[in-house]
């Protein structure tokens, strides 16, 4: 029997190729490569190297000036690709209207997702972020943490292969933060997680990969391990110099 | 009603394993039939999902007794039962031992019903396919569906009767 | 226990398999099914993308049409004579309009609404094209209805609707190209009544600064630059539309 399953179990790689981003009189990203595979990534920098660019970039959100981003060989342009995506912005809002349950259902139609699919999908991710008690509380009455809970709820709904999150653990608290790591190390099984983050505990423990971003370019990268010490001196000790 | 996928994989897989007797084709076949259904039909929540699906599913596994024999009759021949529970009787422990027994005991049961009987025991008892939906994966009429599962189980409680094991 | 449950287990230790799939390839293989990598190959049709936009458009934005209906009904009713008035209510349609099709930077969601199947783009081009077709549509129909009151056709008389909602809109647009557009989302309202005040003044019959088109027969003249407007306004919404990258950049 000629069985064809195999086109859908391939090995999951996301590479960025030579990247920039140029903006006016600034070069946001400057011609950064690397691979990234199925686990969690963690994207390390201070405010301003240029981690939010990238991740837009990556996200299909900017456009680079020059070279490439492709998941599995597809231009992160496609709209195949948004498909298995989610993404989580640094920043995100939400229409005055708009309960909990309701900002879900409409990403999960914005995604394509049947209406019935995306209401067990809605109440399993709003038991999962710990929000379905307050699912029918409009947004705008949500704390901080509950907001960034809600947007990793919605970055979650297509089950994607591809899960980019801008600063996800702020504004949660030390609990959220917890349940948090536990949430994406599960995720990073079968997917490639990209996290940024300014706070080297937040990816100490659970990144299977470390990316260390300054002044747009890539300072350092590969796997971290206990063995090697401590994350944050050398993180310290990088970004001194 | 709505469709969990992750659960009609485990009860497609189960069909599939009983068919075939082998992991990794078993879970090929469920793979296989998922995608060509998703090619034929686009979405999950088509009412006769889950009859196609097995039906999908089904031909798939025919295709390859075609070409291996039987498979599942032959496991049962190849099956000797009697030295297997000669195995477990030199277990330890009490409860293991119980269960192996009765395992065995269902097992011979099953081997003296026909195809067809396990076959409608398997989707209706089993993966809780309606009635309906089996006429629809045997090509058969929902009253004959009815019919013959009474039948069946009415053979099944005879042979596990004979097996010391009460089937109520 | 029930019978049938206990049926069912002593079914189970047959028809159980020993070995479970394998949890890895499952998990992966749902995903694709789950995010349409499986699927007939089918495009999100543009059907179903105006249906979900009709659905998330405030009621405010339709209320805000047949509002306009309603004063139509109302001022043919009371004055024939100043029917052409209405005309001066087109330019807050307009604004509300533009205002419903970029709730999304007002309100923080262009990013995400980006990164779905649909992206931002089309879902903008969706909520112009509803609630555009809409307001014409309402405008069209206030034109018929009040065909008996007006001694010009039926197609002069919506060109007179349709100018001050076409230049309001055009003006919106243009602002939205600005950063202090981008910053003060309202300010195409002030805009919005500075047209509505002119228009009243071009309007009432015995203005001094009524223009006597009519009069002379060069209808066709505001016939054509509603035309020539209406053409303006849907390529600078697209030139705009092409801009989202660097609107959602510098908005953020």
């Amino acid at each position: 029997m000629e069985l064809t399953t195999e086109r859908t179990s391939k090995h999951m790689e996301l590479k960025i190729d030579r990247v920039s981003k140029q903006y006016r009189n600034k070069i946001a990203v400057d011609r950064l490569s690397a691979t990234l595979h199925t686990g969690v990534t963690g994207l390390l920098g201070a405010n301003g190297a240029g981690k939010t660019t990238l991740m837009r970039m990556i996200c299909g959100v900017l456009t680079p000036t020059s070279g490439e981003i492709t998941y599995n060989g597809m231009p992160v342009s496609e709209e195949r690709y948004r498909s298995v995506l989610g993404y989580l912005p640094q920043e995100f809002g939400c229409y005055p209207e708009f309960s909990g349950r309701d900002f879900l259902l409409y990403f999960a139609a914005l995604k394509g997702m049947p209406r019935n699919e995306a209401e067990i999908r809605s109440e399993e991710l709003l038991e999962t972020v710990g929000l379905a008690d307050v699912s029918k509380k409009r947004v705008r009455t949500y704390s901080g943490g509950m907001k960034q809970r809600l947007g990793i709820a919605q970055a979650l709904l297509n089950r994607p292969q591809v899960l980019i999150l801008d600063e996800p653990t702020a504004g949660l608290d030390p609990m959220e933060r917890v349940r948090f790591r536990e949430l994406i190390g599960e995720i990073g099984k079968s997917s490639i997680v990209l996290l940024s983050t300014h706070i080297v505990s937040d990816v100490e423990h659970i990144a299977d990969h470390i990316l260390m971003m300054k002044d747009g370019e890539l300072l350092w990268q590969g796997e971290w391990k206990e063995s090697d010490g401590s994350l944050e001196e050398f993180y310290l000790r990088e970004f001194r110099e | 009603m709505t469709f969990d996928i992750s659960r009609q994989y485990d009860r497609l897989y189960r069909y599939c394993y009983y068919h075939t007797h082998n992991r990794i084709l078993a879970q090929d076949i469920v793979q296989e039939a998922f995608t060509r259904y998703m090619e034929r039909y686009g979405s999950l929540n088509e009412k006769n999902a889950v009859p196609y699906l097995y039906v999908i599913a089904r031909n798939l596994c025919i295709d390859h007794y075609r070409r291996q024999g039987t498979l599942a009759e032959k496991y049962l021949q190849s099956q000797s039962y009697e030295e297997d529970q000669g195995a477990a009787q030199t277990d330890a422990e009490d409860s293991l031992q119980s269960f192996l027994i009765t395992k065995l005991s269902v097992q011979r049961a099953l081997s003296r019903l026909s195809e067809e009987e396990r076959e409608l025991l398997l989707l209706i008892s089993v993966n809780e396919v309606s009635a309906r939906e089996a006429g629809m994966i045997l090509g058969i009429s929902r009253f004959a569906v009815y019919r013959r599962l009474r039948l069946a189980q009415k053979h099944l409680r005879t042979e596990l009767g004979k097996e010391g094991i009460d089937g109520d | 226990m029930t019978s049938e449950a206990k049926n069912r287990e002593l079914l189970l230790l047959f028809f159980e398999p020993d070995e479970k799939p394998n949890p890895a390839k499952k998990e992966a293989f749902l995903k694709n099914v789950m995010t349409g990598q499986i699927t007939r190959a089918t495009k999100i049709t543009l059907d179903r993308m105006l249906l979900i936009q009709v659905k998330y458009i405030r009621k405010m934005a339709w209320l805000a049409a047949l509002m306009i209906l309603l004063a139509a009904a109302l001022i043919t009713k009371g004055n024939p004579d100043s029917v052409l008035q209405i005309a001066a209510l087109t330019p807050l349609l307009a604004f509300v309009t533009e205002i419903e099709t970029r709730r999304s930077y007002a309100y923080g969601m262009a990013e995400l609404e980006m990164t779905t199947a649909f992206s931002l783009r089309s879902i903008r081009y969706a909520r112009f094209m509803i609630l555009g077709l809409f307001d014409m549509a309402v405008l069209a129909g206030i034109s018929l209805l009040i065909r008996k009151y007006v001694a010009m056709s039926v197609l002069l008389t919506l060109a007179h609707l349709i100018l001050p909602f076409l230049l309001t809109m055009i003006g919106a647009l243009l602002l939205e190209r600005t950063v202090f557009g981008r910053t003060h989302p309202y300010g195409s309202g002030v805009l919005a009544l500075l047209i509505a005040v002119v228009t009243e003044g071009f309007l009432i019959p015995d203005s001094p600064v009524a223009i006597p088109f009519v009069m002379y027969g060069f209808g066709w003249v505001l016939e054509l630059a509603a035309v020539f407007l209406l053409a303006a306004v849907i390529a600078l919404f697209c030139a705009n539309i092409k801009q989202d990258e660097e609107m959602t950049a510098i908005w953020n």
